[in-house]
């Protein structure tokens, strides 16, 4: 069953409010922060405006820099970020407008959910307090017997959940979230997706980090995506989509006659090239990764070959993000 | 925009010290001295235990100079240091809460903490050790009534544990903030520097939290065998220097709190 198929009580067609003081945008120019001599984040420049934002990237890629630099919890070595107009870093009272779920599932375990919920609102100053806990309880399905469990006897997806209601207790206005699908179920994920749809659809700015680009793709209009510290690629997902499955790929292809098979596939539009490796089998780089997987098995019969291995030789994610950075 | 004192904060700090196993940890230096209080009390009870000099020694090397700060350190270092450590203090630095106040509420509960675990059994301890005889009971008698003004001594070494965690709180409380290995920076400090150097490098005392209890021991209560070195004078105000400078910087560091990110 995929992702899409799983039934979801979705709350979608209820709107969330939205934030209050209106719209807030997230602008960063020219910003480089570097830890000792090693540069995490090179010379970014974005603004990310209401709705939900993806940052994408590999891990190690600078994308938890970049929310920490948003957050407040590091100074930018080179360059300004503001939100909503006001810089982060020393000013606890941009908390008022951000919240942050962090990645790191280091929460107070010996509170109860609701407990380190109500701690938040409290630390907020909010007027009704048990309101707005209810409110964000209710928001992440955790309005449950399981708020009044001990954190440390939650999966991590609860965990992940717990951690979003407290975020989102006050009501930011620009709500940061370091890959916070990690340890969710496909339902949780769904559930999660579809309330930080809700949320960027009420005016609220979303920015969450993943390494994963199916997350990206079907939570976030806008893309950002992180290599090396670095920009790589800004826009509309389908873009970038486009550029990552139309790059070149390589396969390492056995078969019962390589030379047959390599003389055949060299006359293909979807195949760029092909070695014959001297240790058996062939490198075949495909410019269309769609249609030379459907070529390959046509070739194949017409030839009276039997292939017996085809493995995609740089399906890594970082080979995936390099090609962008080249492009 | 807040109070310097933030009771949620303190709420939670609190939980999270004496909710876990710590607290048996935190309580053992103090059992240990009431134990070795009681032991010797009852092999010297003859007439006072002055006439063995030991109550100097084991309020003044053991109580106030090791297990004060033993126990400080265990708690000025779960306060903040754990949450550092995790990371998990981001939730309530990630709050409109200004940092001072989180500096302040989590010293207080280090204070508070540290008075209950390790001030009042030195103060039991005290009163133990310079209480003297009504008459000359059998070994296992233990009525102990104060006699000659030994109370004052006891007094003496009280105030002195009380300034004490109230400048060792605040001192751990700020290695917790300046480093990742406050624990191992603590234990230095308190066997290297306290136990080792300020022994034999006086300008060291100086610098010496356990110094300036001794000073303040023996210059309200004047007990024997202290081996203090400084005056009270200079004892107090040492000691107002050093909090005041722990506090404010250590929250000054807390204010630039930074995440350590994938690179660091």
């Amino acid at each position: 069953m995929s992702i899409d198929e799983i039934p979801v009580q979705r709350e979608a067609e209820r709107p969330l409010p939205a934030p209050n003081g209106g719209p807030a945008e997230i602008v960063l120019d020219n910003v480089t922060h570097w830890y000792g001599n090693v540069v995490a984040v090179n010379d970014i420049t974005m603004t990310i405006g209401p709705g939900v934002t993806g940052l994408l990237g590999p891990n190690g890629a600078g994308k938890s820099t970049l929310l920490h630099l948003v957050s407040g919890f590091l100074a930018p070595s080179r360059g300004t970020v503001s939100v909503a107009g006001r810089t982060a870093w020393h000013n606890p009272g941009i908390y008022q407008v951000i919240g942050l779920v962090p990645e790191r599932d280091s929460v107070y375990a010996f509170l109860t959910g609701r407990q380190f919920v109500t701690a938040t609102a409290k630390l907020h100053k909010l007027p009704d307090v048990a309101a707005a806990v209810a409110r964000a309880l209710h928001m992440v399905e955790m309005d449950t017997e399981a708020a009044d469990r001990r954190i440390d006897t939650y999966s991590k997806g609860m965990r992940q959940r717990i951690k979003v209601a407290a975020a989102l207790v006050h009501e930011p206005r620009v709500l940061l979230l370091d890959e916070p699908f990690n340890g969710m179920d496909p339902r949780q994920r769904m559930h999660m997706m579809d309330l930080l749809h809700r949320l960027g659809d009420a005016g609220h700015t979303i920015v969450f980090s993943s390494h994963i680009l199916e997350e990206v793709e079907r939570l976030s209009g806008t893309v950002q995506v992180i290599v090396a510290g670095r920009l790589a690629a800004s826009g509309d997902y389908r873009t970038i989509r486009r550029l990552m499955t139309s790059r070149p790929h390589v396969f390492q292809v056995a078969s019962s006659d390589d030379r047959t098979l390599a003389s055949a596939l060299i006359g293909r539009q979807s195949v760029n090239g092909v070695e014959l490796n001297p240790a058996g089998g062939l490198e075949v780089r495909a410019g269309d990764y769609g249609a030379f997987s459907r070529e390959l098995a046509v070739v194949a019969r017409e030839q009276g070959v039997r292939l017996r291995a085809v493995l995609p030789a740089d399906e890594s994610l970082e080979s995936v993000f390099a090609y962008l950075v080249a492009s | 925009m807040s109070t310097v004192f933030n009771p949620t904060i303190a709420a939670i700090t609190l939980r999270g010290l004496l909710g876990r196993r710590r607290s048996l940890l935190i309580a053992l230096p103090s059992l240990l001295l009431l134990a070795l209080t009681i032991g010797l009390r009852a092999a010297t009870n003859i007439n006072s235990s002055h006439d063995f000099g030991w109550p100097g020694v084991v309020l003044g090397q053991i109580g106030l100079v090791t297990l004060l700060p033993l126990t400080a350190m265990i708690i000025g270092t779960s306060v903040l240091g754990t949450e550092v450590d995790d990371s998990s203090i981001l939730h309530l630095l990630a709050t409109p809460v200004s940092r001072a106040t989180v500096m302040f509420t989590k010293w207080i509960v280090a204070c508070g903490a540290t008075l209950v675990f390790a001030v009042v059994p030195i103060a039991i301890a005290a009163f133990i050790a310079t209480s003297g005889y009504v008459d000359n009971p059998g070994p296992l008698d233990m009525t102990f009534t104060p006699i000659k003004g030994d109370a004052s001594e006891a007094v003496g070494v009280i105030v002195a544990a009380a300034v004490g965690a109230v400048v060792y709180s605040a001192f751990f409380l700020f290695l917790s903030v300046v480093t990742k290995r406050s624990v191992a920076v603590t234990l230095i400090y308190i066997l290297v520097w306290e136990s080792l150097l300020t022994r034999f490098v006086s300008g060291l005392r100086l610098l010496s939290i356990g110094q300036y209890e001794l000073g303040i021991a023996d210059g309200v209560g004047h007990l024997p065998n202290l081996n203090s070195n400084l005056t009270v004078s200079t004892s107090v105000l040492m000691s107002v220097v050093f909090t005041v400078v722990a506090l404010g910087y250590g929250t000054r560091r807390l204010q630039s709190f930074r995440v350590s990110g994938e690179a660091a």
